[in-house]
């Protein structure tokens, strides 16, 4: 007999008390799954009673799939007898009343929630004559190894990489990060992957603002498909269409926790090993986790190096053209004789040779990335070959030109945040066409734009342009230079939450 | 948004609206390195200009046959329409932006004011005021046809000539357009300037030694570099230089010459009187040497180091005497004692003005020569008196 359905809001149907109705919707559910199998057991005294186990096949772990056996077990051994005599209500009467038993078991009340924890990675048991069913976690998918992380590979320093299970990253930062005020919030999103979602934060270190902001917008986006942090970054973010990066990005567990004491909150994704630090500022960019492993000095030199690739990066080709169409007057007499000596001969003007070197040098990184191992370092030097030595010999491309484009690339490459790296790569072109047309009067209105926009650009509510911007000069100890630990991790601790 | 996208697009239409401005590709111009003005038939002036050649691509050899250079002339009756007439002959707009050097002719810089003959470089705003002028024997264009030694350009070696000449030999005044034009334009109006001139013997080397006087812009004759080196002592423009000296002791060992090199030599002027009929100016230089060779002298002991001082010092003073006396004959005041005076006493000045060569010539002068000796080239480093 069927028991009066409770009205609930989103209208779950309960489990009913026969096991054929549980088994038809069930299956009518999971219609053309064939992973997820159904498998009816019996037992009781002449083996008269009914139950059935459904799982998905292909990602529970093999071992442990009998559970309905572990189950019985349990009954066995805490309660009755022999197994042939467990009977229903001794199902119900034990598990029903959350009893301790092996393999903490779930309780499981209506039909939506066991389609849920099926899909979860749980055996999910059925029994005849009882309304609720059980469910035991069994989740045995293979994860990738803890690795060093490929893309932030650093000198000195841990080299513990994230991986794609959310528990397992989230276990990596607990163990780093042993406070109670380290909080983990999960959002369970809606859509079709049913992703779960961590953020977590420092309490007391966080600005409460920003922290009231970032949960305004995640509410926002509780019903979309989350696949990967990168999704979460464009649905919350301010400029979805600017060129600069307004979270950070790590794959890296250390870096994640300093970003934490530092006030900043992190949002994980299952499934992916990438932790979004929010919100991320333009001075934080150009900082890497290995200047504060290494002495002062060496990084603080160091990240005046990183400024001056920074500006090398953008606007070295701009430079170039622009000298040497406009301002011939202001190139010294010997350097210009032998540009002028590379320069003779070239078919092209200035810019055109500098715009299809870029772009060869584009189409040689885009090609290096989805490179097949064995077939990598035979395209590099294919590439250093057509690029380099051909073109200048066939008198396409000038050597000058070679080395402007190569001394670019690698200043590019210098940078430690990759998604800052690319955004420059975009604003290259745009200033090589100001430097063509106007000289160094349009490099100037062109970086003139440039500093409108990130003047006016926010992560999340905060300006971007923080330090500088609004200039802070306590916290010019870290954005130029890197003054001793001293002097940073005292002001850390001092620092309850302030207003940044 | 779209308003934003909008504007963005009307905004950068604007760009190609500016026409370019002033932008040439490399190739379409051509570097003049220097530049020779001489006095062509029929009142012409004929520019030569030696403009930088670029090797044509990559490849090796292809620089060895020909120069680096290439001299385009051009006569016409004034600079600039010479000026005009050069890509007729080379096909590129000349570019004077990296221009190092002027030659202009004797008989030119003899006939017309040389600013008046330079206005161009004075005026445009392409040439630089750095540019290094010098007049030169006979023609000027023959001083840019001869090959250069080391340097790319004939005109790159002529004006480190200048340069270094003037810097650690003290055998020529360095001059460029700044500093000749500050000259001339001075109340004195007489300016130095290096001269350039061909080897006798060998036809093939330039030198640059001696300076060409200017008096109101027009040149009126050489002087020998040993007068530049103790005119250049006087008004305390030396920087670097080593002097000869010929040996005190008896007259057999006359033809033997010693050497010392002045590390620093300061020179000041001083007047003493100033009177309507005579005009009397004291001249103290010091300077700091360090013996370099020695042929007669010792310098062993403190006597025979005074001795070799004092000697020095006389022989210093005859030449720097023997130098103020031809000046005065050349009645060509060469010392800017003119301008001291207008800077210290203008009334004065204007009455004199008008004759000034006339006093110049009358003028007594008291010398004193004081010498330091610094170093022996001993191993510890100091003279034997200190």
């Amino acid at each position: 007999m069927k028991r009066p359905s409770v009205s609930i809001a989103n209208d779950t149907p309960p489990i009913s008390l026969r096991l054929t109705d549980n088994k038809l919707r069930m299956q009518q559910i999971f219609d053309r799954c064939s992973d997820i199998v159904v498998i009816p057991w019996k037992y009781g005294p002449n083996m008269k009673h009914e139950a059935f186990s459904i799982y998905a096949e292909t990602f529970v772990q093999k071992k442990e799939h009998n559970y309905f056996k572990a189950s019985l077990q349990d009954l066995v051994t805490h309660l009755v007898g022999p197994g042939t005599s467990v009977t229903p209500e001794d199902v119900i009467s034990y598990f029903g009343n959350n009893v301790a038993n092996e393999n903490s078991a779930t309780l499981i009340e209506d039909i939506d929630d066991a389609v849920n924890k099926v899909l979860y990675g749980f055996v999910v048991i059925f029994f005849d004559g009882w309304n609720k069913a059980l469910g035991y976690k069994a989740v045995g998918l293979e994860t990738r190894q803890v690795t060093e992380s490929i893309t932030e590979p650093v000198v000195m320093g841990p080299r513990e990489g994230t991986v794609e299970n959310i528990s397992k990253n989230l276990g990596m930062l607990r163990g780093r990060i042993k406070s109670p005020n380290f909080k983990i919030e999960k959002v369970d999103t809606a859509g079709e992957t049913r992703t779960t979602v961590a953020f977590c934060y420092m309490e007391g270190t966080v600005n409460p603002d920003t922290l009231d902001e970032f949960r305004r917008r995640i509410d926002r986006i509780r019903h979309e498909t989350i696949l990967e942090t990168s999704f979460i970054e464009e649905l919350i973010e301010d400029s979805v269409y600017s060129p600069f990066p307004q979270y950070r990005y790590t794959e890296r567990t250390d870096v994640a926790a300093a970003s934490l004491i530092n006030g900043k909150i992190i949002v994980l994704v299952d499934g992916t090993g990438s932790i979004m630090i929010c919100p991320g500022l333009l001075v934080e960019l150009l900082q890497s986790s290995e200047d504060y492993y290494l002495r002062t000095v060496i990084s603080t030199l160091i990240r005046f190096l990183r400024l001056i690739a920074l500006l090398i990066a953008v606007a070295l080709p701009s430079f170039y053209i622009a000298f040497s169409t406009f301002h011939t007057e202001l190139i010294p007499t010997v350097l210009l004789l032998a540009i002028i000596d590379s320069r003779e001969g070239i078919p092209f003007p200035a810019v055109f040779e500098a715009i299809i070197m870029e772009f060869f040098f584009e189409l040689l990184r885009e090609a290096g990335i989805r490179l097949p191992r064995p077939v990598g370092s035979a395209v590099s030097i294919v590439g250093a070959l057509v690029v380099g030595e051909a073109a200048i010999t066939a008198g396409i491309a000038s050597p000058i030109m070679v080395i402007i484009v190569s001394l670019t690339g690698i200043a590019s490459f210098a940078i430690p945040q990759y998604n800052f790296a690319i955004s420059l790569r975009i604003l290259r072109f745009p200033l090589m066409i100001f430097a063509a047309f106007l000289g160094i009067f349009g490099i100037m209105i062109a970086f003139l734009l440039i500093w409108l926009h990130l003047a006016n650009l926010r992560s999340l509510g905060q300006p971007y342009l923080n330090s500088i911007g609004p200039f802070i000069p306590r916290q010019m100890r870290d954005v130029f230079v890197r003054a001793p630990l001293g002097m940073l991790i005292r002001s850390t601790r001092q620092r309850q939450f302030r207003k940044s | 948004m779209h308003r934003r996208i909008w504007t963005s697009a009307a905004l950068s239409a604007l760009l190609t609206l500016t026409g370019c401005w002033d932008q040439a590709e490399l190739p379409e111009k051509g570097f003049v390195m220097g530049a020779a003005i001489d006095k062509a038939g029929n009142d012409k002036i004929s520019l030569t200009t030696q403009i930088y050649r670029p090797s044509q691509g990559v490849t090796e050899g292809a620089r060895k046959s020909e120069t680096a250079y290439v001299n385009i002339a051009t006569v016409e009756n004034s600079i600039s329409k010479a000026i005009r007439s050069i890509p007729v002959n080379l096909g590129r707009k000349a570019q004077w932006s990296h221009i190092h050097l002027i030659v202009v002719g004797e008989e030119l810089a003899r006939e017309n004011n040389i600013l008046d003959t330079l206005e161009f470089f004075y005026r445009d705003h392409e040439p630089r005021l750095t540019v290094a002028v010098m007049i030169g024997q006979g023609k000027a264009d023959q001083y840019l046809k001869v090959h250069p030694l080391i340097e790319n350009t004939t005109s790159q070696q002529l004006f480190q000539s200048a340069e270094k000449v003037s810097t650690w030999g003290g055998k020529t005044k360095y001059a460029n357009l700044l500093t000749m034009g500050l000259q001339l334009e001075s109340e004195l109006g007489n300016a130095v300037i290096p001269y350039v001139l061909m080897d006798k013997t060998n036809q093939k080397n330039i030198k640059v030694s001696g300076a060409a006087m200017l008096k109101k812009g027009k040149l009126i004759g050489r002087m020998e570099p040993r007068l530049v080196e103790s005119l250049l002592m006087l008004t305390n423009d030396y920087k670097n230089g080593m002097i000869e000296l010929d040996c005190s002791e008896s007259s057999k060992d006359t033809k033997k010459t010693e050497s010392v090199e002045i590390v620093t030599l300061n020179s000041k002027t001083k007047p003493l009187v100033l009177s309507e009929d005579s005009l009397k100016y004291r001249i103290e230089v010091t300077m700091e040497v360090s013996v370099i060779e020695l042929a007669c002298s010792k310098v062993k002991t403190i006597q025979d180091e005074q001795r070799f001082t004092s000697s020095l010092e006389k022989q210093l003073k005859e030449h720097l005497e023997d130098t103020i006396d031809w000046l005065q004959r050349q009645k060509f005041d060469a010392l800017g004692l003119g301008n001291r005076l207008y800077r210290s006493n203008p009334k004065l000045w204007k009455k004199w003005k008008a004759d000034w060569d006339g006093r110049f010539a009358r003028t007594e002068f008291e010398i004193v020569v004081k010498v330091i000796n610094n170093m022996n080239g001993t191993t510890i480093g100091k003279p034997v008196s200190r």
